[in-house]
């Protein structure tokens, strides 16, 4: 019955204007509670951030959707884990990174012949087919190139770039000094530039 | 919380280089940020339907099950809460398991308490009596009235074991025998101990017994221990025939003067008086 689920809920009904202004505490302890409602409230809070960093570590619609439905999932098991010192969408991208990057190592990567139908979408506009394919190429290569780093430059520089997290978010969500998340940074960085040679300039 | 249009520069690289592999970073998120699939919500939120429901005692687990001992804190607050009733309404299922529990990790934090209590107790009763055998080790003289294994009874009672003058090896139980302070045992007349038989106690006789040349001086005690057949008589003053209470300690005017010099016996340790 909706009525008494509404009356178990610790946190207000929400409309669809309210759901960016939760309390995120509140949230996880409504999930916490039994309340799948409260983790739809999640769910469609962060699943767009989410998708967007799986798609920039894996590069394919399929698998960026399986990575984030994934990811949700995990975060979902261990909801209790989160402890309320940082955002829970930086926690979130923290598992979703972590999640496509190990996806991404497991996978081989493969160039396709046909980039609409494999989900390989172009990143350039579709009218200029030489720059669409110098860039998913270019897109490519990156992706590799991250997906190859050693920790923790890999979650480092996935976390700054591909979940859009500023360094602040980065280092409360992984519990690092601000100065190693720099030093960090830098040397993933640095690596990069050595695996991409000349090539970064173009 | 995350922003989409960045500071050029934000984060403090400076190398040129590393710069423009940010930038070209940059450039690639930017573009590749497709929007999200029709239908993305409800497929996630229908393989979340799928899984156990969370609760306060399974996200213990969990936290328990991954190591994350920075959340047990606040794993365990909530079954705390769940229990108590606070924070919100919490279904009846919901707060049986919170309490199981907390009474588990009641039951565990009391035992635990009351193995360490015993462990300490034991180990301080392991540790005790090599320390109260450290006075009569180092000979020093004492009040040591300790009752010799021919004459006086066998008192295993500890209140008696404690007489520093006597070595441990002195008594023939093997009881430990070093008291710095003179107890009950240390009275003049081997009738105070408070567990001896009254058939075994040899009273003081009022006959005048010489004054015996090992006379301890004053302040010092002797260890009156006649031989079986000889009369233990203490000095005949009133004072002597006083016996004291156990829980009394005798002054140094209750000490009584033997009237005859106990006899050196082997297995005694040498007192101050013979």
């Amino acid at each position: 019955m909706a009525s008494e689920r509404d009356l178990l809920r610790p946190w207000p009904i929400l409309t669809h204007g309210t759901i960016a202004g939760v309390d995120d505490r509140m949230l996880v302890e409504a999930v916490i509670g039994g309340d799948q409602d409260a983790f739809r409230v999640l769910v469609e809070r962060e699943s767009a951030a989410v998708y967007r960093t799986c798609y920039r570590i894996l590069g394919r619609v399929h698998d960026a959707e399986d990575a984030a439905q994934e990811s949700f999932v995990i975060a979902y098991r261990s909801i209790g884990t989160y402890r309320g010192d940082g955002p829970l969408g930086a926690w979130l991208s923290r598992i979703a990174t972590r999640h496509a990057l190990r996806r991404a190592g497991q996978r081989r990567e493969t160039v396709s012949l046909d980039p609409v139908a494999s989900g390989d979408l172009g990143l350039a506009s579709p009218a200029d087919p030489a720059a669409d394919a110098l860039a998913s190429e270019r897109g490519r290569a990156l992706r590799v190139a991250v997906a190859g780093l050693p920790e923790p430059y890999r979650e480092v520089v996935a976390l700054r770039f591909f979940a859009d997290l500023a360094l602040q978010e980065i280092s409360t969500a992984t519990g690092r000094p601000i100065g190693t998340v720099k030093t960090h940074l830098h040397r993933g960085l640095a690596r990069l530039r050595e695996r991409l040679g000349n090539d970064t300039a173009a | 919380m995350r922003s989409d249009t960045r500071e050029p520069n934000r984060d403090g690289i400076e190398d040129p280089g590393l710069q423009v592999m940010a930038d070209e970073l940059e450039r690639y998120a930017r573009s590749a940020s497709p929007s999200t699939p029709v239908g993305l919500d409800d497929r996630i939120m229908a393989a979340v339907a799928a899984e156990p429901v969370p609760s306060p005692v399974r996200t213990l687990g969990v936290v328990l099950r991954t190591g994350a001992w920075a959340s047990l804190p606040g794993a365990l607050g909530r079954v705390a809460r769940a229990a108590i009733g606070l924070g919100g309404p919490v279904r009846p299922a919901v707060r049986l398991e919170a309490v199981s529990v907390l009474l588990v990790v009641a039951v565990l934090v009391g035992g635990g308490g009351f193995v360490a209590a015993s462990g300490l107790r034991a180990l301080s009763g392991i540790l005790a009596p090599s320390a109260t055998i450290e006075p009569g080790a180092s000979g020093s003289p004492g009040p040591s009235l300790a009752p010799t294994p021919t004459q006086t009874p066998v008192t295993p009672s500890p209140s008696v074991a404690p007489s520093p003058a006597v070595s441990a090896g002195a008594s023939p139980d093997g009881s430990p025998t070093a008291e710095p302070t003179p107890g009950p045992s240390a009275s003049p007349s081997p009738s105070s101990g408070p567990s001896a038989p009254p058939t075994r106690t040899p009273r003081p006789t009022p006959s005048r017994a010489p004054a015996p040349s090992g006379t301890p001086k004053p302040g010092q005690s002797a260890s009156p221990s006649p031989g079986p057949g000889q009369t233990q008589s203490p000095a005949p003053s009133a004072e002597a025939t006083k016996t004291p209470k156990p829980s009394e300690t005798p002054r140094p005017t209750d000490t009584p003067t033997p009237t005859e010099t106990p006899r050196p016996i082997p297995t005694a340790t040498p007192s101050p008086g013979g």
